[in-house]
């Protein structure tokens, strides 16, 4: 058996007498004191310290006992030696050593210094965790500040420019205050790096000042971006993207009130994809399901299905609906929390809010959706009210509240923000259902190779306890979900023609027997608005381009043989830009996600799919060419929670019917040991696809196509800008410091970032020659 | 008592969950109450550095009050970027202001690990490298809790060959955190661990890895009771995995084990390497023709003893004991080293590869 990885002590024979300092800064005519404890229990019942002065100035000597006694209980609790300095008529500081002894007890000594009154202070020294920070051209440092001792009065550390690269400033933290109560908590001190046209790694000292303490210097280097860097007058830059799952950054120009160019920006990269590198092939699920916590089933099973194609592997019935079941239930959870959560509040105030009638507002209530639960609308205004009051505003704080395109009438914005806190509640509920089947959610363990492991699950009651969950969910969505939505609709038709794109790709979903093209959700590619002329999915007309993106190479590449080296330039919007690559099919970019997948079965006339367009353009007074825009966008999301609502009412009949009548296969075995295989899948937000090559059982290579890249990709080698790039262009903007109206079009497209960001290559072992230049 | 949601009578049920959670008597439950319902909610800065969300969504399923509750009345949110509001230069200065206003006092959560590799290029939020912000964020706090193995150990990021250099917040800044680890982690032991702080003003006593004893100190095994076999055979790290995964279940629902797939050991330093592969060589082969049919382990009675011991062994032992049940588990746990190679298992499974004293799980 393997230890716990603690260790005891040997006990010490002598116990040691420990203080609470090492010298003591005594005031001249003034008292100061220190603590004193055992180490250990002592030997003896009572163990005895005698306090003695031993050498030093003689006008310091101990107050009160010079004796302390420990006993065998308290000996590790403190006591307390106070010294007192007399009054002298020397301006020295004078030092006195006293000596804290006993029998069997190991010695311990404090000095003592009395602080002159003609002295200035006390000595500190100004400590900073770095003594040199590298400064990225364009971007920022920060090292911290701190004091080595209580400095007894308040004390300003100044950060001054001393020498060097003028580029190179403080950005914040110039001053910093210390006294009593924070001289040893760290202050930043931030430094930023101007971007200027040269391109070498410029230097600067910065002098840390305090009036009595020694001046500290810190180097700053620069790292050169290489050339013109930043951004220009005239744009607008909103980094970081907040309720999205990432780190994202846009840039647009705006003109005339318009936008006309928008970059879109990548900023994490964490080489998922090179960690997959040499690895066993069936590991590849479980690890790739980390790339993403939100839609945290799609990539699990998208690699499954990728091994699965290589080593031709079918699955047993039961195991295709336990994946289609966990795989809805992601849909459901995912699209309710995107719309109240994510995206919702840019259309909704929270703030007027309070100024709702709440008796108004439950008329409204019944009007909008007269199936849905009765809430107390005037406890959560009190409760609105009650944050408010205590000034904190939490998550809410120093949002775009009041501003003019928020359009909703104040009973209308606290009846969805009412929502806001009660999908909270419904989203627990969703998520359980992933968890019977797959453990737990997020990262679900169940999908395996060849099947699904949760046999023992599939018991009368536990799927009773799904269907539980999964009705209050599709009620919800009918009784709240698509009822709210209409009142945005209706309140904001201009949308209907704001931030739309004409080229739509689904991978298609939910397998609906073992036959490949049998699909609930259809496959298939729309080009320039063409909706009913849904062309089939060629695999092979895909490609990723890198030629804007992080990478080293310019040409574009399919999947199956993509290979990319992480090159790091610095953001350069007229090169590159992104850690996103750039999808293209046949050079095309295409928005993949609900508003595609809904386009598809629309146009392919799935009678599903026609029947929920027709009912919601007819509820709204939309048309169907109004659908290709942000409007349409998000209530295409809505359309397809309700559909995959009732696709999950058959696959879980299914599945009891098969396990009533007696089969309960869930696992098939398989031969894997070289191949290459593609898996896709219809992800919530979108096409997704795995490509794997392996060979010996160990991972050669491995590339995934994402949603967010096919969507918020950067240009490719031609200079077309990705779907959101594009989507984004004639978007109106009042207020450039304020800017809403980009946020609706960037959240409408539901950008997953962590999934976006990753290379290729899985070569073993490589080890990547990252340049900064 | 604030204007709530939910009733008082679940908002008790679930000051009682936390008391068990951490260990502390019924008595403590009043306490709890009036800790989690003080106006003066700590603030808290929550951090995303290379992270997948899946801590922050985990989070977002606390249940008892649901998170709509601890998000309102329970603290004060003051930075996080998959819930806020507010983007870009807003939430950055909402983050600064924060850090400005309770340096000393605020929380600092952090999700996911810091790329620390070419100056942490790899990843910028608002043209700053997370490095730099965790540098100038973190030293501030008055605790620091690493939420996720990523943020305690690097975790996934940090897997071989760790191309961005990731690392978990101790390692790339020198802090001391708080680590409550999983993949993700249990929402139940973040909430504990706050309220823990609500009411005396310290967080829960560590282990020497910062983990919580409360949550970390004992391993998965030792409280798994789950109705099917013990998966030891299927690679499963339970007996080394410190969590209480087992007794507090994901989402009021299920686990991992639970759904008939074995611990990974999410929670442990570096697992991604130690325990890979997590599908050994027997995997297959006993999950395709052992599990569909056979008896789990501690269910069996002769037949798992005869072709070691011989005979009537079994019947022998278990006549002498007052509780059979209990002598069964008592003899399985006693049997999982020696379980634990492929020889034993090959002496009922001879579809076993190898059938040699390998430990199947190193």
């Amino acid at each position: 058996m393997k230890g716990n990885g603690y260790t005891m002590a040997s006990k010490p024979s002598i116990t040691g007498i420990v203080t609470s300092v090492a010298t003591l800064q005594v005031p001249e005519g003034g008292q100061a004191s220190f603590n004193v404890k055992l180490a250990t229990r002592p030997i003896a019942q009572f163990a005895k310290v005698d306090i003695s002065p031993v050498s030093g100035d003689q006008d310091i000597a101990v107050t009160g006992a010079t004796q302390l006694t420990f006993t065998r209980t308290n000996y590790n609790q403190w006591q307390t030696v106070t010294l007192t300095a007399a009054k002298d008529a020397d301006t020295l500081c004078g030092q006195a050593v006293f000596r804290l002894s006993g029998n069997k007890l190991q010695e311990a000594t404090v000095t003592a210094v009395e602080i002159d009154r003609d002295q200035p202070a006390p000595a500190f020294e100004i400590l900073t965790d770095f003594s040199a920070v590298t400064v990225a051209e364009g971007a920022t440092g920060v090292f911290n500040v701190k004091l080595s001792a209580d400095p007894a009065r308040t004390v300003a550390v100044t950060v001054g420019f001393r020498d060097g690269d003028a580029d190179i400033s403080v950005a914040s933290g110039a001053t910093r205050y210390f006294d009593s109560t924070n001289w040893e908590i760290y202050q930043p001190v931030t430094l930023q790096a101007a971007a200027d046209q040269d391109t070498t790694n410029g230097q600067a000292t910065f002098a840390l000042a305090a009036e009595g303490a020694t001046t500290v210097l810190v180097t700053a280097i620069e790292q050169d971006a290489g050339g013109e860097g930043g951004s220009k007058p005239g744009r607008v830059v909103i980094d970081p993207v907040s309720r999205i799952e990432g780190h994202l950054r846009v840039e647009v120009a705006i003109s005339g009130g318009k936008i006309t160019h928008a970059w879109t920006t990548a900023t994490l990269f964490r080489g998922i994809e090179t960690i997959l590198g040499g690895r066993d092939p069936r590991d590849a699920p479980i690890i790739t399901q980390r790339l993403c916590g939100v839609c945290t089933y799609v990539h699990q099973l998208c690699s499954v299905r990728a091994i699965e194609d290589a080593s031709g592997t079918i699955v047993p019935d039961n195991a295709r609906l336990v994946r289609n079941l966990t795989l809805g239930a992601q849909f459901m959870h995912d699209h309710i929390v995107h719309f109240f959560h994510l995206h919702g509040l840019d259309w909704v105030d929270i703030t007027s809010a309070l100024r709702a009638d709440p008796a108004a507002t439950a008329r409204l209530a019944a009007s909008v959706s007269p199936e849905a639960d009765a809430i107390d609308f005037s406890a959560v205004q009190q409760r609105l009210q009650g944050l408010v009051n205590t000034g904190n505003l939490g998550p809410f704080a120093n949002a775009y509240w009041g501003h003019a395109e928020y359009r909703l009438a104040p009973e209308e914005n606290l009846l969805v923000t009412a929502h806001y806190l009660t999908a909270l509640e419904l989203q627990v509920t969703a998520a359980k259902m992933m968890a019977i089947l797959g453990g737990k959610n997020p990262h679900p363990q169940s999908t395996i190779v060849g099947g699904v492991t949760c046999g023992g699950e599939l018991t009368p009651d536990r799927l009773h306890t799904f269907r539980d969950h999964l009705e209050r969910t599709r009620r919800y969505v009918a009784n709240v979900y698509l009822p709210d939505l209409r009142v945005i609709a209706e309140r904001y038709p201009d949308w209907k023609s704001v931030g739309g794109f004409n080229n739509f790709l689904a991978v298609g979903e939910f397998p609906q027997s073992a036959a490949p093209d049998d699909l609930f959700m259809p496959r298939g590619v729309i080009l320039n608005g063409d909706i009913f002329n849904v062309q089939p999915l060629d695999e092979s007309a895909i490609t990723e381009h890198v030629a804007r993106s992080w990478y080293t190479g310019t040409t574009d590449r399919h999947p199956l043989v993509g290979e990319t080296q992480p090159a790091y330039t610095g953001l350069d919007l007229d090169d590159r830009y992104s850690w996103f690559k750039a999808p293209r099919y046949d050079g095309a970019a295409m928005e993949v996600g609900p508003l595609a997948r809904v386009l598809v079965g629309y146009g392919l006339g799935k009678p599903e799919f026609v029947r929920a367009v027709h009912d919601f353009l007819i509820e709204t007074g939309l048309s169907e060419t109004d659908l290709a825009s942000t409007l349409g966008r998000t209530a295409a999301r809505a359309i397809e929670t309700a559909i995959i609502g009732d696709g999950m009412v058959q696959w879980l009949a299914q599945l009891e019917s098969n396990l009533a009548g007696g089969d309960k296969e869930i696992f098939t075995a398989y031969n894997m040991a070289s191949g290459t295989g593609r898996g896709l899948l219809e992800a919530p937000r979108g096409a997704l696809g795995h490509w794997i090559d392996f060979e010996n059982s160990a991972i050669r290579r491995y590339q995934m196509v994402v949603p967010t890249t096919w969507n918020l990709g950067p240009r490719c080698a031609a200079g077309t800008p990705g779907a959101l790039e594009q989507a984004l262009v004639g978007v109106p903007v009042a207020d450039p410091d304020n800017p809403l109206e980009i946020l609706r079009v960037i959240h409408s497209f539901d950008p997953c970032v962590a999934c976006g960001v990753h290379v290729i290559d899985t070569d073993n072992n490589r080890t990547f020659d990252i340049k900064v230049v | 008592m604030k204007q709530r949601l939910i009733d008082r009578r679940s908002f008790l049920k679930y000051c009682g969950t936390i008391a068990a959670t951490l260990g502390l008597s019924s008595t403590m439950v009043p306490r709890i109450v009036k800790a989690l319902t003080t106006d003066a909610r700590p603030p808290v800065i929550w951090l995303h550095f290379a992270e997948c969300t899946g801590c922050s969504e985990a989070f977002l399923r606390a249940t008892d009050p649901g998170v709509a509750d601890i998000l309102l009345d329970v603290l004060n949110v003051t930075y996080h970027e998959t819930i806020q509001v507010a983007c870009g230069q807003k939430a950055e200065y909402n983050r600064d202001q924060a850090v400005a206003d309770h340096a000393g006092e605020f929380i600092c959560i952090v999700e996911g690990a810091i790329p620390t590799a070419d100056n942490g290029i790899y990843g910028m939020i608002g043209g700053r490298t997370m490095l730099d912000i965790a540098r100038a964020v973190i030293p501030q706090a008055r605790h620091t809790i690493a939420l996720g193995t990523c943020a305690a150990y690097g975790g996934l990021p940090a897997a071989q060959p760790n191309p961005t250099g990731a690392k978990g917040v101790k390692d790339a800044i020198g802090v001391d955190t708080i680590n409550i680890t999983g993949c993700p982690p249990h929402p139940m032991n973040l909430v504990a661990c706050i309220t823990s702080y609500l009411l005396n003003g310290r967080m829960p006593s560590l282990r020497p890895d910062g983990r919580p004893e409360f949550c970390h100190g004992s391993t998965v095994h030792a409280a798994c009771t789950v109705p099917h076999g013990c998966m030891q055979g299927y690679n499963c790290k339970g007996p080394r995995t410190y969590n209480n995964c087992a007794s507090l279940h994901y989402n009021q629902e299920s686990w991992c084990v639970q759904a008939e797939h074995q611990c990974i050991g999410c929670s442990e330093p570096n697992f991604w390497d130690l325990n890979q592969p997590f599908y050994n060589p027997m995997w297959m082969s006993m999950f395709a023709t052992y599990r569909a049919t056979a008896t789990p382990h501690e269910e069996q009675t002769t037949a798992s003893c005869t072709p070691c011991h011989g005979g009537d062994i079994f019947e022998k032992e278990e006549a002498r004991q007052s509780n059979p049940r209990k002598f069964q588990l008592a003899m399985h746990r006693e049997h999982e080293i020696s379980l634990m190679t492929n020889r034993s298992c090959a002496s009922c499974h001879p579809e076993a590869p190898g059938a040699t004293n390998e430990r199947i799980d190193d």
